[in-house]
């Protein structure tokens, strides 16, 4: 819970948290040196130098570590774990259920606990779904379009096979779909370059009560994610990575909530520190104290309320996963299904 | 040799060296860039070194990270060799992309001036990265764009000014003093305000719309005019795209940057 100066309390839920096993011990080959390099830098760059980790840390970190961080220092009251599983770079998996699981049995009440599936996996993967669902009770998944798989490289969400497993989700009461759209890394041409295949399963499956959380809002493509979620009102932004910009370049960071707010509006965006690429407690610290700089209020007409932060912060995450808020700690936000 | 001043590379070379001929390939680099974040790749640091030997030119190239998308990596090892191909003197490029997950499919493949798709069969729709090159060009005209109708509006011109300018009206964009520009038939001086106009003419030039300067100066990608009730909704659609593009060259330097322990020379703007 964050207490403002005022004795306003805010409901915190990181709607993006891992638990990973990046150490040398887990890589299978220089794809996954590569790709812990990669997260490091992204932390390094980031992050303020008081937050800055070494890298043997940042490759495996403690539960001690991440319960401190994230709970203790970090104002949570729950996190939501978003497995991302690379099976072609880590012998164990990158962060798979299991691994996130050891968490959320020993605290229950701190974590929700989402799974991972991948169309490619045909009838396995059904099969790991429903043994997933019936093991953890899931209500969301994380999905990562750009993994690689043998010689794929990729799939797509508007895929026929994808279709199959989103099926499959609406039957097992599985609601909030979480789809990383992020910076350009990989793969290829074929569908790391825009989120335009969010657009017809977000149509297809809204009567089913399906909710599209596009992690990372596309970045650097935010002009297509805005220009799909403003016609549907199922898809969601998670501001991991998009977050930690308020502390490396404070007015750009500015410019992209003023585009989010204004094209999705407070009640669609779920805020989130992606840990542990970055501390939650530097961002929520500054998030508290962030307000749209003067060119962009009288240019926009934007403001970024105490409801505003408090819907972000922890209350959009809370009516997706039907979350009890703290009394005083918010109020009941009509979330639009 | 040229070694990107602050390369923490120790490559030295014993061979001959042509200093006025590395300068000049270096000049030709500049006219690359990264397609996503419309600047040049000399500037983003992406250039890691220049040797010339005897009319043979090796460049080594370095990107962000290991993952930067291999066909955006493949159009700047591509431009660059055909930029240092053009400069007199220079008879064989080979370049380098060093510290990257196709590193070896990617130099060898564009050193021998291969296709994207040759060298990647399978990873492109359409005609090779022809679509993926109009479509980043049309996302930079659109930026420039705004940047410079912002710049007008600033300065105090109406809508219906801007939307009523003709190309030939850009008077001069090579003056240290400002841009002049033709308004309502006189002359006017805008102070600061050339090199935006500069920028935007010549992406305005490369999705090929220069060939009437009695054409509209502000038009969408086909050309058509903005009508001055539309120009602030117009505006609004081009910011978005500066937005991404930004925020993605903000992401882009400072990756570099820790990557390569580089100098934090971060810029807002």
């Amino acid at each position: 819970m964050y207490r403002t100066a005022d004795g306003e309390q805010v409901f915190v839920v990181d709607g993006h948290v891992h638990f990973w096993d990046g150490s040398p011990a887990n890589q299978k080959n220089r794809y996954a040196e590569g790709w812990v390099e990669c997260f490091y830098n992204y932390h390094k760059n980031l992050s303020p130098p008081d937050y800055v980790w070494p890298l043997e840390q940042y490759q495996r970190y403690s539960e001690q570590q991440m319960m401190k961080d994230r709970f203790e220092d970090g104002y949570g009251d729950m996190a939501i774990f978003q497995p991302t599983y690379l099976r072609d770079f880590f012998t164990n998996g990158w962060n798979t259920i299991e691994q996130d699981a050891v968490l959320k049995d020993k605290y229950p009440d701190k974590f929700i606990l989402n799974g991972a599936w991948d169309p490619r996996d045909g009838d396995a993967g059904i099969r790991q779904l429903e043994e997933d669902v019936k093991r953890y009770g899931i209500k969301g998944v994380k999905l990562y379009t750009a993994e690689w798989k043998g010689n794929s490289k990729g799939y797509k969400l508007n895929d026929p096979a994808t279709y199959r497993y989103l099926d499959k989700c609406v039957e097992l009461g599985i609601t909030n779909i979480h789809i990383h759209k992020g910076p350009t890394i990989w793969p290829f041409n074929r569908d790391a370059f825009d989120v335009a295949d969010i657009d017809e399963p977000a149509t297809l499956y809204r009567d089913a009560g399906l909710r599209f959380i596009i992690e990372h809002c596309g970045l650097p493509r935010v002009e297509d994610f805005c220009w799909i979620a403003a016609q549907e009102p199922n898809v969601y932004g998670g501001l991991a990575v998009v977050m930690p910009f308020i502390h490396a370049s404070p007015h750009y960071f500015a410019e992209v909530m003023a585009e989010l707010m204004w094209w999705l509006g407070p009640d669609r965006l779920i805020w989130s520190s992606d840990y542990a690429l970055w501390s939650p407690k530097w961002i929520v610290d500054k998030f508290m104290a962030f307000d749209f700089p003067e060119d962009i209020k009288q240019s926009r007409g934007l403001s970024m309320s105490l409801d505003d932060k408090r819907k972000i912060l922890g209350l959009n995450a809370a009516k997706l996963y039907d979350l009890p808020v703290p009394s005083g700690a918010g109020f009941q936000v009509a979330v639009p299904a | 040799m040229i070694v990107a001043a602050e390369s923490a590379s120790t490559l030295t070379s014993a061979s001959t060296s042509s200093p006025e001929l590395e300068e000049a390939v270096l000049a030709a680099l500049r006219r690359v860039s990264d397609p996503e974040l419309d600047e040049s790749v000399v500037e983003l640091g992406f250039v890691d070194s220049v040797h010339v030997d005897r009319g043979r030119v090796d460049i080594v190239l370095r990107l962000p990270t290991f993952w930067c998308a291999p066909n955006f990596a493949y159009l700047m090892a591509y431009d660059a060799r055909e930029e240092a191909l053009q400069v007199p003197g220079v008879n064989e490029v080979n370049v380098v992309l060093k510290d990257h997950m196709c590193s070896d499919e990617i130099s060898s493949g564009v050193s021998a001036g291969d296709a994207f798709s040759a060298v990647f069969p399978g990873q492109t729709d359409g005609d090779d990265l022809g679509e993926l090159r109009a479509l980043f060009c049309g996302k930079a005209f659109g930026m420039r764009q705004e940047q410079l109708v912002r710049f007008l509006l600033d300065a105090g011109l109406t809508a219906k000014e801007v939307v009523a300018l003709r190309a030939q009206d850009i008077l001069d964009t090579g003056d240290a003093n400002g841009l002049r520009l033709e308004l309502n038939g006189a002359a006017r001086l805008l102070r600061g305000g050339a090199p935006l106009a500069r920028a935007y003419l010549q992406r305005r030039q490369r999705v090929g719309l220069d060939a009437d300067p009695a054409a509209p100066l502000v038009t969408d990608l086909d050309g058509a005019s903005i009508e001055a009730g539309n120009l602030e909704a117009h505006l609004q659609r081009t910011r978005r795209q500066r937005v991404s593009m930004t925020f993605n060259a903000l992401m882009c330097r400072g990756l570099l940057e820790t990557r390569y322990g580089l100098v934090d020379n971060r810029k807002e703007g």
